[in-house]
């Protein structure tokens, strides 16, 4: 039976067309898989559906759910609708849940808002939704507050709170996006079961092709506000009859190209010996003793010149304290880091000035890693700061130009201001800024889990390229398990701040021994399964 | 791309629709341009004293008409505003002066014993009543337009100090902060570099409003006697002056009055437009 039909929908905002001519159903125990690009208008169109569309949108078209026209509703029949027929959950779920309230008030209100309950009524059901998100009680009380819980376990609170009433449309915006892994499979098993337990119809929005070939049965292909491909989902992702799908099918899949790897094992670049880092923590009453939490436990690896090095683990794991620390960002407290043999930072000594040249990193986010008043010239000669001679003007601009050519920009982009580049672009400029130095090591913080996988496989291409031609040695920090495979020679996993497992790249991910590394090779949602299956 | 030159025009476009600002704008230039034109033309001399023109109303001679001396009231408010703003800015930039690099410095070291020495001794100066504070420093140091701006430029140093700590906390977070300390620059550098450029706005905003309350307190202490002194004119001792005679001419209160609250008005408007102007966030809805 088709729960939900929406019918040549059309949404320009501010006079912009944003979704163009947008048809598809979903018939009630379905899970219709929506993926694209950033832009490609995959938000706005579930949006659309629970009509909380922006301001100053125009919108035309049928929204057929259930057998209202919601376009005729007015917003306090639109009000009833939401969290009681339709409910929707969100990527961020640091963020969406009020700081203030318990996870009980939060699930019971919505509750009670809709059905007129009382409070412990509300507060039974509340009880019991939560038990179903596998919060269970003796854990997880209704007084708990969202700041004592872990990002997976908002995430299940978020959708206690959506699946309260039991729905019959529930929309999920990326949500599994800003977890790792592990967590993630436990988010996507855990919709799987209600989809089956309650016949509940499931829009899930992604940019991940895996997940949708997991869980999804039929699945909508969107770029630039327009459907191109759409149908049950075994189908379009085996024949992929549009060009769009499969270069997105090919960006997921990337393996940049890279040369025989030329490592020289004689030359270590990095060694971290028994580093450890310590958080105080709060003290629980005005004379109790600090308590420290180690973030970083002990630990001890080298990197070789032009070699590049994962570093995998969950979220919280101490990747990226162990990132800071080797660039003396934060202060060690046990242990010493060299840099090129020579001693570059311990507890009590900070490294010269002159050695900042020798490592440089590459942050995750393109939109913050750039002081938006400066232009981009000024941006990446920043770290020339570190040299001793600075470099005149005519040379200046030689290294400028050389830096930008080799991030594949224009030399005359650098007159511009960062607001002008795209994600992609930024995150280019962030390395030319790293290169410009010639340093002999790079730490790459997550640098390309904030970009679309076409614009990813293009920015791991260049990594690639400039690793070989430079004989850089990376430190290639990341939650995303396949991008590490395709680019590292070896590999480090790291959980609660210890190293478990380390390894050539091929052996640890095909032959994991440690439990830790087996149960995060298992997580990684696997594309080939899904389109076989 | 060419969404920088629209965005150019458009900000253009907001600035004269925001009818908050524009208003705010105008009658500020209007005190501005009166402050002006009294270092060089007054309509009268302001010390001048003639007790046969004493208690004239509003007339074409004098267009807010003359005190119990017979001064000339347009022309005491003229120079009256040169002294209100002259003492309100400096002491805005006093507090601005030593206010930010304080709040930068505490940022930079944040939760060390600096950061909370110096955001402590901030709460301290806070916690004094601001005219209270001022009429504390004019009794020791004696009245004088110089010691009203020492009193409220105390003042408003813990406003900008905290401020700034506020804002540049949330900007030591940002990843291209800490690519400048990749980059070995010390954590000064970093404050003036890349961290102050970033809060001007906020800083700009604050400045406006707090200048306004700068021409209050400069009033208020002028009232107690504790502003400028005689012959020099002040909004505020007009005020106190007309204060036995408000019955019988109650003009010699509301000139100066109305003077004051319709300057402070003026300024507080522009501040709150230039803060919607400025704000990003703000203007992102608008446009």
């Amino acid at each position: 039976m088709t729960l939900l039909s929406v019918q040549n929908l059309d949404l320009s905002i501010h006079g912009k067309s944003i979704l163009k001519d947008i048809s598809f159903t979903i018939d009630t125990g379905q899970i219709l898989g929506v993926v694209g690009e950033s832009g490609s208008g995959k938000s706005l169109t579930a949006l659309s559906v629970i009509q909380l569309l922006p301001d100053g949108s125009t919108f035309d078209g049928d929204i057929e759910f259930d057998g209202i026209d919601l376009s005729k509703l007015d917003e306090s029949e639109l009000c009833g609708m939401r969290g009681n027929d339709i409910s929707m959950i969100f990527q961020e779920p640091m963020t969406a849940l009020n700081p203030v309230q318990t996870i009980g008030d939060q699930v019971s209100e919505t509750i009670r808002i809709h059905t007129g309950k009382s409070r412990s009524e509300a507060e039974k059901l509340a009880r019991q939704t939560l038990n179903r998100v596998e919060l269970p009680e003796d854990e997880f009380p209704l007084s708990r507050y969202p700041h004592d819980l872990s990002g997976g376990q908002r995430q299940r609170v978020m959708i206690a709170m959506a699946i309260a009433l039991r729905p019959k449309l529930l929309i999920a915006d990326e949500p599994t996006t800003a977890l790792d892994v592990t967590t993630q499979a436990e988010i996507l098993t855990l919709l799987k079961r209600l989809v089956d337990e309650d016949g509940l119809s499931l829009l899930l929005i992604t940019h991940d092709l895996a997940v949708v070939a997991q869980l999804a049965d039929d699945v909508l292909v969107m770029k630039d506000g327009v459907i191109v491909e759409q149908g049950n989902c075994r189908h379009v992702f085996t024949h992929r009859e549009h060009p769009y799908t499969e270069s997105l099918f090919k960006a997921s899949e990337h393996v940049p190209v890279r040369k025989a790897a030329m490592i020289d094992t004689r030359k270590t670049v990095l060694s971290v010996r028994s580093a450890s880092c310590d958080y105080v923590l709060p003290r629980k009453h005005l004379f109790a003793k600090t308590r420290k939490f180690r973030a970083v436990d002990n630990v001890s690896f080298d990197i070789f010149k032009g070699e590049n090095v994962g570093l995998v683990g969950g979220s919280g794991c101490g990747k990226s304290t162990l990132s800071r620390a080797i660039l003396s960002l934060q202060d060690l407290d046990e242990g010493e880091v060299l840099l090129n043999g020579e001693h570059y930072s311990s507890h009590s000594k900070r490294p010269e000035l002159t050695q900042r040249a020798q490592s440089q990193i590459v942050f995750q986010d393109p939109y913050s890693s750039f002081n938006p008043r400066h232009k981009v010239s000024r941006l990446i000669s920043e770290p020339f700061f570190t040299q001793e001679n600075q470099p005149s003007a005519l040379e200046l601009s030689r290294h400028l130009d050389e830096a930008l050519t080799s991030v594949g920009l224009n030399p005359s982009d650098a007159d511009k201001f960062i607001h002008e580049f795209s994600g992609g672009q930024r995150q280019r400029i962030a390395i030319a800024r790293a290169l410009i130095v010639k340093p002999s090591l790079i730490i790459l913080d997550e640098a390309v889990s904030a970009l679309d996988v076409s614009i990813r496989a293009q920015v791991l291409d260049l990594l690639a390229e400039l690793s070989a031609e430079f004989d850089l040695s990376y430190l290639f920090i990341s939650h995303d398990l396949s991008v590490v495979r395709s680019i590292t020679d070896r590999v480090l996993v790291m959980e609660r701040g210890k190293i478990v497992e380390t390894g050539r790249t091929e052996d640890v991910f095909n032959n994991p021994q440690h439990r830790y590394t087996q149960v995060l090779i298992d997580a990684i949602p696997v594309l080939d399964i899904g389109v076989s299956q | 791309m060419s969404t920088s030159i629209t965005k150019e025009q458009s900000s253009w476009k907001v600035i004269f629709r925001s009818k908050s600002f524009m208003l705010g704008a105008i009658i500020t230039s209007i005190f501005v341009l009166a402050a002006l034109i009294s270092f060089v033309w007054t309509p009268y001399d302001t010390t001048k004293i003639s007790v046969v023109d004493r208690f004239m109303f509003f007339s074409w001679d004098h267009l807010m008409g003359t005190d119990q001396l017979g001064r000339d009231i347009l022309s005491m408010i003229m120079v009256g505003a040169r002294v209100s703003m002259a003492v309100a800015f400096i002491a805005v930039g006093v507090g601005m002066f030593v206010g930010v690099p304080l709040g930068l410095y505490a940022a930079s070291q944040r939760g060390g014993l600096i950061d909370e020495i110096i955001m402590r001794g901030n709460d301290l100066i806070f916690a004094f009543p601001s005219l209270l504070l001022a009429i504390m420093i004019t009794a020791v140091f004696g009245p004088g337009a110089v010691n009203a701006i020492i009193a409220i430029g105390i003042f408003n140093i813990p406003v900008f100090a905290r401020l700034s700590r506020g804002a540049a906390l949330s900007l030591w977070k940002r990843e291209y902060i800490l690519a400048a300390q990749v980059c070995g620059k010390s954590k000064a550098r970093i404050s003036f570099e890349h961290i102050l450029p970033n809060i001007g706005n906020l800083l700009i905003v604050q400045g406006t409003i707090q200048f306004s309350l700068g021409i209050l307190a400069e009033a208020g202490l002028a009232y107690v006697g504790l502003g400028a002194q005689p012959p020099l004119p002040s909004w505020g001792r007009m005020l106190n002056e007309a204060q036995t005679l408000i019955y019988t001419h109650a003009y010699l209160a509301l000139v100066p009055g109305i003077t004051i609250v319709v300057t402070v008005l003026g300024l507080n408007l522009m501040g709150d437009g230039l803060r919607d102007l400025l704000d990003p966030k703000l203007r992102r809805i608008q446009s």
